[in-house]
């Protein structure tokens, strides 16, 4: 090789060095720099994946005067916030966990809950017991009652569900607290309503959606523009399927709870549809799904092709007069309606989804009434890892951004809503406030997690909801083919109470131990949680025993009444197992 | 000498001292984190780390209570692990434990561990005859009162088996020889009674059932049982009381203290349109509720009668 040439490959070669000396050189100093800090400070470090509008603002607002608070105190703290995108959160938290280089804290959930047992700390004792931080603002605002009375309770009474979402039952213990409330609502375009329907107010009930969808295509096509009644995707659909079908099988889940215990589990949904109670051929089943598919006629063409993003884009760029989100997306969907060009941007109003009155024509007589959101828990929670060395300071952290005052500023940045009783909430987000005026149950086909029902089910409904099949074909499918599906869940149901309990008596046994050889003084709370997990252990058992009487009592039923082609199906496929394996299990 | 080969002696010099320290014995303070850091893990379901602590203790404590501490932690670790555990060793260690002469609280763990290790085995007889054994000697400790709950579950089959109604028989009678619960200690009752109850529910003896379910609730509450738990036993009390006792003044009186005790169940609305149905609440107290989307109007169509649950 002349030498000219070994130059011309030499001096790239020399600009690629450069780089990754220069790269190098970088990744040192901050590793330096992120030492040194920790030299200087204690460092806490939490992750989460909410990359909406706001949400880190807010957390850095907090993580602000929170270490303004400890500075004061004399104490040099710092807080780092790692947000993480939602698509690679599971990936590096179970990364970062097995490696024991997990963040302090790590906002719950899309992980297993096995994690809990295994890379948390519980805070139950924390949670037990007064916020500190509440008592230091009821200090400096003494007439405020409200303040006053939270102060005197305990950290886990302060929130306004009770922060009973954050008990897991398999451990028996609190593992986080969480900072915000969500719930689902249906965004709408208020200036195109007041254009097109002559009102900006939002649909009163389920027939005025509909003719305000009627309405809206019609002046569409009319005026030759791309615009679609509601955006929509599959996600979207679920919520109205989930709504609509419950809302019309309530009386189902309320009559035949076998055990009365006000739920209306896997196998009694099982029982409802084999002694031909409820089901797809129920008409009450039948309204459920067929008001939902009236409002599917009225999402763009090809709806189940798109995801939940391309919706929402659709409805902020005007294209679309209506979207179901949640309170999650507030924020972002009027900071992009605000960036939109003039001529484009409009005025959001919110509403609940509309209920079917009790004279709509032809669901009125089934309706019983919306679902309850007396149960929605705290979202926007953070656990703390058991590789921390600042268990203290992330207590303190989690104190200080659930005091009214904290929580309020918090989620003001977001438009989220607040999860601490007394804290304040921007008015527009008033009807995103949880509504306790709902019923609970309702009718479906998911008889177990991912069983083989809910798969088949999923097969014919979306077929269904496209028009592609008709109700009736819906039904014909799902009778023929349940019942063999249906014994395979019932079976499965079955056999997860038995694969539940080794792991059961293991957290019982924790207990056990803790309560003999633990410390006196812990003595009582030991005990406690001993109860709840020989409870939980006693639960899984006794359902064995439960379902056992409840087809029993079924298979009774229908030898005196006489059975279906649907039942006497489910219990040739049911007891090539069930006289056998079932009775071997015992 | 070079400072190179000062810091090479240094290290050949120290490093045996530090290979032999897990050697040497460990005091009763050290025995004592050691045995801490071993059920911390053990919790955790780390169990390669807690077998490493807990082997520490025994083999270096100079306590043989200690020691003994020890030694149940690894035998529950050959019981409980699903990956590596073996439970004939379990055993061994139990009965060995036994014949020792371990006594107190631990022995009624090691004795209640051991009939487990038997029941988990096949050999119930043998199991149950070690349980007995643990109520009767222990019954002041909630240990007996787990081994009574495990004997009854173990003995368990179908509602209406001959088997559950003996284990069911024994329950309400062994029950009897612990201290009265309270709310502040209420032991394992509220497992026992909701037991009690649901057998009972199912043998159609719907009196008997909503005893035992009230039993239940006077001692539980949402701190030593959970919410969801709670919420539930006052909603069945209720229906079982208005659906098949025909008692509405009770049934009224349990859908009240559901939507007051527990209104962040599902259950709350529902459990408070029967209330009003049932007389059971005014309208001032139905107000004092405040729960979130009740408004005056609702408040007003439901004491007219125009809002009814399903």
């Amino acid at each position: 090789m002349k030498k000219s040439d070994r130059d011309r490959i030499a001096w790239p070669n020399y600009i690629g060095l450069g780089l990754l000396a220069v790269c190098y050189a970088g990744a040192l100093l901050n590793v330096c720099s992120i030492r040194r800090a920790e030299s200087d400070h204690e460092v806490i470090r939490l992750v989460h994946w909410q990359l909406e509008l706001g949400v880190r603002e807010g957390v850095d607002d907090l993580i602000r005067r929170f270490e303004e608070h400890q500075a004061a105190k004399g104490r040099r703290v710092r807080v780092v916030q790692i947000p993480m995108p939602e698509q690679s959160y599971v990936q590096y938290v179970t990364t970062q966990l097995i490696g024991g280089t997990a963040p302090d804290m790590i906002q719950l959930g899309k992980f297993p809950d096995e994690y809990l047992g295994r890379y948390f700390l519980p805070v139950s004792e924390a949670v037990q017991n007064p916020n500190p931080f509440i008592a230091a603002e009821a200090a400096a605002a003494p007439d405020n009652d409200l303040l006053a009375a939270l102060a005197q309770r305990p950290w886990m009474d302060t929130f306004t569900d009770g922060l009973r979402t954050m008990f897991y039952d398999r451990f028996q213990e609190y593992y986080g607290v969480g900072f915000s409330q969500f719930t689902i609502r249906m965004f709408y375009n208020r200036t195109l309503f007041e254009e097109v329907l002559g009102s900006p107010e939002p649909p009163a009930d389920y027939r005025e959606l509909l003719e305000a969808c009627r309405r809206i295509e019609e002046y569409a096509a009319q005026n030759n523009i791309t615009l679609h009644p509601i955006a929509s995707s599959r996600y979207q659909m679920e919520y109205f399927k989930g709504q609509y079908l419950s809302g019309l099988t309530r009386d189902v889940a309320i009559h035949y709870d076998t055990n009365l215990d006000g739920n209306f589990g896997g196998e009694e949904k099982m029982m409802a549809v084999l002694s031909d109670r409820s089901g797809p051929l129920d008409p009450r089943y039948r309204a459920g799904l067929e008001s939902a598919r009236r409002i599917a006629d009225y999402f763009p063409r090809g709806f189940m092709a798109l995801d939940r993003m391309d919706s929402a884009f659709a409805f902020v760029q005007g294209r679309a007069a209506m979207i179901t989100s949640g309170s999650w997306d507030a924020r972002s969907f009027m900071r992009q309606i605000e960036n939109q060009p003039p001529d484009r941007r409009f005025e959001v109003g919110i509403f609940e989804l509309p209920q079917i009155a009790q004279d709509d024509p032809e669901f009125g007589k089934y309706f019983d009434g919306p679902a309850s959101e007396a149960g929605t828990g705290t979202g926007f929670a953070f656990g703390i890892t058991r590789n921390t060395k600042n268990y203290d300071l992330c207590v303190e952290f989690l104190q200080f951004a659930t005091t009214p005052e904290n929580n309020s500023l918090l989620n003001d940045h977001a438009a989220w809503i607040p999860s601490v009783t007394g804290a304040r909430m921007d008015p527009v987000l008033e009807v995103f406030r949880p509504n306790f005026i709902g019923l609970w149950g309702g009718m479906d086909l998911r008889f177990v997690a991912r069983g083989r029902c809910e798969t088949l089910e999923s097969q014919v409904f979306w077929p269904y909801i496209s028009g592609e099949i008709s109700y009736d074909e819906y039904a014909t499918t799902l009778m023929q083919q349940l019942p063999p599906e249906m014994a395979q869940d019932f079976r499965r149901l079955y056999e997860s109470r038995d694969e539940a309990l080794p792991g059961l008596r293991t957290t019982r046994s924790t207990f056990l131990a803790a309560t003999v050889f633990g410390p006196q003084d812990e003595r009582i709370a030991n005990e406690q949680k001993l109860l709840r997990a020989c409870s939980s252990q006693a639960v899984y058992q006794r359902a064995k025993w439960d379902m056992r009487q409840m087809i029993k009592q079924t298979r009774s039923e229908l030898q005196e009444k006489g059975h279906t082609p649907f039942s006497t199906e489910f219990f040739r496929h049911l007891d090539r197992w069930y006289e056998t394996d079932l009775e071997e299990s015992l | 000498m070079t400072a190179k080969h000062m810091m090479t002696k240094v290290v050949f010099l120290t490093l045996p001292a530090f290979l032999l320290l897990p050697l040497f014995p460990l005091s009763a303070g050290e025995s004592a984190c050691e045995l801490a850091r071993g059920w911390e893990e053990y919790g955790f379901l780390a169990f390669d780390d807690a077998r490493a602590s807990f082997s520490r203790v025994q083999s270096h404590s100079p306590s043989l209570e200690q020691q003994q501490e020890a030694r149940i932690g690894l035998a529950m670790i050959l019981q409980f692990d699903e990956r590596r555990g073996n439970r004939r060793q379990a055993i061994s260690i139990y009965q060995e434990l036994l014949e020792e002469g371990i006594s107190g609280e631990p022995a009624a763990l090691v004795m209640s561990m051991l009939a487990e290790c038997h029941a988990l085995e096949g050999d119930l007889p043998q199991a149950i005859k070690t349980w007995d054994r643990v109520i009767a000697e222990f019954p002041d400790s909630i240990i007996a009162q787990d081994a009574l709950v495990q004997r009854t579950y173990f003995i368990m089959r179908d509602w209406h088996s001959a088997s559950t109604r003996k284990a069911i028989a024994d329950l309400i009678e062994l029950r009897t020889a612990f201290p009265a619960p309270t709310p502040e200690r209420p032991w394992l009752f509220p497992t026992i009674e909701a037991t009690i109850g649901n057998y009972y529910f199912w043998q159609g003896e719907y009196e008997t059932a909503r005893a035992a379910f009230m039993r239940y609730s006077d001692i539980a509450n949402t701190r030593n049982t959970s919410y969801g738990w709670v919420a539930g036993m006052l909603y069945r009390i209720a229906r079982i009381s208005d659906l098949l006792l025909d008692d509405p003044e009770t049934a009224g009186r349990y859908y009240k203290r559901m939507v007051i005790e527990t209104r962040n169940a599902a259950q709350s609305w529902y459990a408070l349109m029967q209330a009003v149905r049932l007389d059971a609440i005014n309208e001032d107290e139905v107000r004092a509720l405040m729960l979130p989307g009740l408004d005056d109007l609702t408040i007003e169509k439901l004491f007219r009668g125009e809002i009814q649950a399903p």
